[in-house]
């Protein structure tokens, strides 16, 4: 029950914060804030009895809820999902109170989309039966148009046109293909299933070089949903949109677990899934993610707004992290679902301090910079900090998961690696450029003129810095202390890729029986 | 906050925290070194931890308390920690030469994923052993010097805090018994030099050279990756002791395709950002910026030799790499011409020393692109005394002249500030070469090997006594410019001799320019005067010796030592007619070589070139991509596209009235439609 608990109690809350009237704004903050912490605490206790010594699903839940079509309400977690669960439960908290400053109008509204957003995020991450997990992640867009539209800027209209465009466009491929291996279940096995478990069992014909065959067009309706929702160059426009357009707590929430949804898909469905297009295509992506490390990073780097700039990052960021699970072996793996943790908790402070920024300035322009250092120097050396860790200095997280990366694309090719490390450079050339003009030099005009002094940042903007802090220096210095979780789900990944297959941990087996559904027990 | 001064800032709850957080750090931090230590009755751990430790504790000790202004309290806690560590070098060297061998120790395992086992692993040899005796040594001097040098500053508790942070990545770099740690300690040490170079952050061209020096550092650095992972693959670690003795297995690779020969290649990138060398070392000049006492730590002593340090380190895998070794010698030796050439010209007197600094640090890479290892760390060494030296003392010259560096408005400082030029002129002495001064015996033994090893040329000897010339030329003007002759100091500036915690760091290190030399004389004279070459008996088992290095003459390695040494000093004595006697001279010559003047003072217009043809056509390009690939063409896309499906029902038109809500609507109505579809 801990799975669903965790997942679908940010729902519960989220009712209970809806029925607190819309006037007691500091009510509806603090019961949010509580009930994202009780949330991270449960996922915390997830963490503690999660058994890191295999690779099997754990903490199943499993129950029929469609047994005609072999759909079933089918929770579980394994060494891949259990940090981005950890992640979105830690992120949440830090989200929530960092509205405080961002989020002045209709409270409750934005509590409760967050809170919604959460559980949808979650389930996406924990469900593993394709048709739930694609309602998890439709799910997920609706709280997500609700931030940009209703607390957005002023191109918000535009920014959520586009953002819908594309990720729907891309959800509806997949569904059609999961539609698809549903059938495709039923034909060799003789009755339907949308268990992902299932569906690593099937062996779907491949046609090297060729593009009309099931599994080359299974694998690029795959991609396509997840690729738009990274975003891979090309298809990445609507992020910088997104983000400009978004609240502050939005583009955390968007740049810190969204995103990673689709990274997560890659590892789960497109990878295990459709082993011979995934390794005869690899080349694509790999050809793709490259450009996006330094397309994203050059488009970065001339930038006028700040957080487009950070925006433009992430572009560059996501791209290591494809060439990384695109390398195919456990360093490039390793490194990128480590980069997801990284991109989390580093863009999401960088998004965060941005908005404390932009609260006090009301821009977010860069030229109208310079100087700031002196006028906020706390918030210049957690700038300086967060900017460390997205530059992939040694001793922060960001390190960890860069240098992996590097390692699996130079195995795979030394002519990769030497194109990937030239992001090393560009990423520190963009955000150091970026600071310098910001915070150093002379004071700009919004730092002379802004008629009031600028405050340096609260107590309460520190307490949600800290913990993105904290988790920058501990992820860099012992990075044992997480990949140890995950280190036998991403050996099994990558070892046993051309027939993967996911069991349900043998204790839980019982429990697991008196809930099989009748088109697993047919077989 | 500890602060004496009364600004106007009111203390604030951060700043009680800060520092209450920093007392507890420095207990936390202390006792859990001497705790890891005693618990497992281990006093080589210990003595590491607290090397390690002390300069950190020192960092969070002034980090957290950043906005004090006293001067004294930060300089004094800073200095101290520096000397603990000196401390502490001490009695490692000491158990290393007892050992005859390496003294290691492992705190944790850093990372462990597949083959890859990186740990936490300190290890001290004899190559190392020397280097943190420098590098603390010199450090705690220059830490000293700096409480006078900054005791009218802004934020000093800042300024220690990056010195010590700075001190903490350079025993990890040099300490650290894998490439992993010490790319930790590499790029560590290269973001503490960004924050001191640009620490008077409000001029913005201050903060201009810190960003310089770390994204040019940044190109290295990605060799150094490039470096790191091609060592892998090949052999499967990144440990030093581990990559090396494979190399040694192996043995020499013959041509240019190895792996080996690559990867050295490779870290060789590496090592000319951080060692500012050709094509690199566009940074070190600018890194000037930064106050006087950094750059006489971070950009002459010890960060800038990392590179130099690092092939040391690795001497038997580049030894196996006889091609990479050539790469190595032939950018050293015209890096070292190069940059002495632009010294010639310059009118700051930092510039000056920058520049010598390339000079020599090329001087180092010569040495082991001949395989004259010893004799690089042995260059390292004489020179981060007696750069040093001299960098306090232009340090020193600054203060009295309230801030000014150009050397045209010097002149006769010589008996306002007798301390400061008396040792400054045992530094000049050490690095024009003359015995028995430092700098004598260890370019001597990088001269003689390039010349005489069988990886050496005469070519190389031949660019090396150049470099010389003009290294005594511009030195002998730069002590002429600023001390001897007639004043020009302009009205209301009054020199004056800096206080003795300044002066006692220039005498310290003005003794070790004079001694720092007598433990590796060479043979030819030694044997005589039966003085063993200390050095090279401290370094056997470390650094291997030249393969097919043959017994020498004597009497040819005492005649090209006389060379030089007479070539350097009739260059002295020219550049010394030049700036004292005739000083109309150095004007005229200039006229009458215009071009050949302007292209070697405008620094060969490298700059220029890297902006120019490089930096900015690359930014250029990036507007126009981000312009024509992002928002004309993939955008533009998106909304044909999206016109696509406006014309395709009625229904879009109400999409586009931007409801929010009928957004959300659709987006549940779609979901509900679907699953719908499939269920039934």
């Amino acid at each position: 029950m801990l799975l669903s608990a965790i997942t679908f109690f940010p729902l519960l809350f989220a009712l209970l914060v809806a029925c607190i009237p819309g006037s007691r704004a500091r009510v509806i903050r603090a019961v949010s804030l509580a009930s994202s912490l009780i949330v991270f605490g449960l996922s915390l206790v997830l963490l503690a009895k999660f058994d890191r010594a295999t690779a099997a699903l754990q903490f199943v839940e499993r129950l029929p809820w469609v047994p005609e079509l072999g759909v079933s309400y089918f929770l579980g977690v394994d060494g891949i999902s259990l940090w981005l669960v950890i992640l979105t439960t830690f992120l949440t908290p830090v989200i929530s109170l960092g509205s405080w400053g961002s989020i002045a109008a209709k409270v409750k509204g934005f509590h409760v989309s967050l809170l919604v957003l959460e559980t949808a995020m979650l389930g996406s991450f924990l469900a593993m039966d394709a048709i739930l997990f694609y309602v998890f992640f439709e799910l997920s867009l609706v709280p997500m148009y609700f931030m940009i539209g209703i607390w957005g800027g002023a191109r918000r209209i535009y920014a959520t046109v586009k953002f819908f465009i594309y990720t729907m466009l891309g959800s509806l491929m997949m569904l059609l293909a999961i539609i698809y291996l549903m059938y495709a279940h039923h034909d060799t096995v003789g009755v339907f299933s949308a268990s992902v478990l299932d569906f690593y069992k099937l062996k779907i014909p491949f046609v090297a070089g060729s593009f009309i065959n099931p599994q080359t067009l299974l694998f690029f309706a795959f991609a396509l949903a997840f690729a738009i929702k990274v975003p891979m160059f090309p298809l990445h426009t609507w992020l910088p949109d997104a983000h400009v357009e978004a609240p502050t707590p939005g583009s955390v929430v968007l740049a810190g677990v969204m995103l990673k949804m689709g990274t997560y898909g890659f590892m789960r469905f497109v990878l295990p899934l459709f082993p011979e297009a995934a390794s005869y295509w690899a080349w694509l992506f790999i050809f793709l993610g490259l450009i996006g490390i330094v397309y994203g990073a050059l488009v970065a780097m001339v930038q006028p707004d700040i957080k487009k700039l950070v925006a433009y990052s992430s572009v560059s960021h996501m791209g290591y992290i494809i060439v990384g699970l695109f390398a195919m072996n456990v360093y490039g793996a390793t490194g990128g679902l480590y980069q997801m943790l990284n991109h989390g908790v580093s863009t999401g402070a960088l998004f965060l301090l941005v908005g404390m920024i932009y609260e006090r300035t009301h821009s977010r322009e860069i030229v109208k910079y310079g100087g700031l250092a002196k006028a906020l120097p706390v918030l210049a050396i957690l700038f300086l900090i967060v900017t460390m860790s997205s530059i992939a200095v040694p001793l922060t997280n960001g390190f960890v998961g860069e240098f992996l990366i590097l390692m699996g694309t130079f195995q795979v090719s030394k002519a990769y690696g030497v194109v990937a490390v030239t992001g090393v450079i560009l990423g520190a050339a963009y955000m150091l450029w970026m600071v310098k003009r910001v915070f150093f030099g002379p004071a700009g005009e919004l730092v002379e003129n802004t008629g009031h002094p600028l405050r340096d940042l609260s107590p309460r903007e520190i307490v949600v810095m800290a913990p993105l802090v904290v988790l920058i220096f501990w992820m860099g210095l012992f990075p044992n202390h997480f990949l140890d979780y995950s280190k036998v789900s991403i050996e099994h990944l990558i070892e046993t890729r051309d027939n993967y297959q996911l069991t349900v941990n043998p204790s839980e087996a019982t429990d697991v029986a008196r809930t099989t559904p009748r088109s697993e027990a047919g077989k | 906050m500890g602060s004496t001064g009364h600004h106007n800032h009111e203390s604030s709850p951060v700043d009680l925290i800060g520092a209450n957080l920093s007392f507890l750090g420095l207990a936390a931090l202390l006792l859990g070194g001497i705790g890891y230590g005693l618990r497992n009755a281990d006093a080589t751990a210990a003595t590491f931890a607290i090397l390690l430790l002390a300069p950190l504790f020192g960092f969070l000790f002034n980090g957290l308390r950043f906005r004090s202004k006293n001067a004294r309290l930060s300089g004094s806690v800073a200095t101290l920690a520096a000397f603990a560590s000196f401390l502490c070098s001490i009695s490692l060297a000491m158990k290393v030469g007892a050992a005859h061998g390496a003294v290691s120790t492992k705190f944790f395992d850093w990372m462990t994923i597949g083959d890859l086992n990186v740990a936490a692993g300190f290890t001290v040899d004899k190559i190392s052993a020397l280097m943190i005796l420098v590098v603390t040594g010199v450090g705690t001097l220059i830490h000293l010097f700096s409480i006078g040098y900054m005791s009218h500053d802004d934020r000093p508790s800042k300024y220690f805090a990056y010195l010590n942070l700075f001190l903490f990545n350079m025993l990890l770099l040099i300490l650290g018994d894998n490439l992993l740690v010490m790319f930790v300690g590499w790029e560590g040490v290269g973001l503490c030099s960004y924050l001191l170079i640009g620490f008077w952050f409000s001029d913005s061209e201050k903060a201009a050279a810190g960003m310089k020096a770390f994204i040019t550092n940044r190109i290295g650095d990605a060799g150094f990756l490039l470096g790191i992972f091609t060592l892998f693959f090949i052999f499967g670690t990144v440990n030093f002791a581990e990559i090396n003795q494979r190399a040694l297995d192996i043995g020499a690779e013959s041509g240019w395709g190895g792996p080996m020969t690559l990867a050295c290649l490779f870290l060789f990138i590496g090592a000319t950002g951080k060692s500012a060398q050709i094509p690199l070392y566009v940074w070190l000049p600018d890194a000037m910026a930064g106050p006087t006492p950094v750059s006489a730590l971070i950009h002459a002593a010890t960060m800038v030799t990392a590179g130099v340090y690092m092939i040391v380190r690795l001497n038997p895998l580049f030894l196996a790499a006889p091609n990479a070794l050539h790469v190595v010698a032939v950018v050293g030796a015209v890096t070292a011409v190069t940059a002495a050439s632009i010294g010639l010209t310059q009118w700051d007197i930092k510039k000056v020393l920058a520049y010598s600094t390339v000079s020599q640090l090329g001087y180092m890479f010569l040495a082991c692109g001949v395989g004259a290892f010893g004799a690089a760390m042995f260059h390292l060494m004489t020179h981060a005394f007696f750069k040093a030296l001299m960098f306090l003392g232009s340090g020193s010259v600054i203060h009295a002249m309230n801030g000014e560096q150009d050397i045209r408005k010097m002149g006769g400082l010589k008996k306002a500030l007798p301390i400061t030029h008396g040792t400054f002129l045992l530094g000049w002495l050490a690095i024009i070469g003359m015995p028995p001064f430092a700098g004598f015996f260890s370019k001597d033994e990088i001269l003689w090997l390039s010349f005489h090893s069988p990886l050496g040329h005469w070519g190389l000897w031949l660019l090396g006594v150049f470099g010389a010339a003009l290294t005594a030329f511009y030195m002998t003007r730069l002590m002429a410019l600023t001390f001897w002759g007639g004043s020009r100091v302009p009205n209301g500036v009054h020199p004056h001799e800096s206080p003795p915690s300044m002066t006692v760091p220039l005498i310290v290190l003005g003794a070790l320019s004079v001694v720092g030399g007598w433990i590796g004389v060479p043979h030819a004279i030694g044997h005589a005067l039966h003085v063993p070459h200390f050095l090279e008996h401290w370094f056997q088992g470390a650094i291997l010796g030249i393969p097919g290095l043959k017994p020498a003459s004597t009497a040819l390695e005492i005649a090209l030592m006389g060379v030089s040494v007479s070539i350097a000093g009739l260059s002295s004595v020219a550049a010394f007619v030049f700036y004292v006697r005739r000083t109309e001279l150095p004007g005229k010559v200039a006229a009458k070589f215009r071009g050949f003047y302007d292209l070697v003072h405008n620094k060969y217009f490298v700059d220029e070139f890297y902006f120019g043809k490089i930096i900015d056509p690359l930014v250029e390009a990036s507007r126009n991509l981000w312009a024509y690939v992002d928002v004309s063409f993939i955008d533009r896309g998106t909304y044909a596209v999206a016109d696509m499906v406006r014309g395709v029902g009625s229904v879009a038109k109400t999409v586009q009235n931007g409801n929010m809500q009928q957004y959300a609507l659709y987006v549940v109505l779609g979901v509900a439609a679907t699953i719908f579809l499939i269920l039934r």
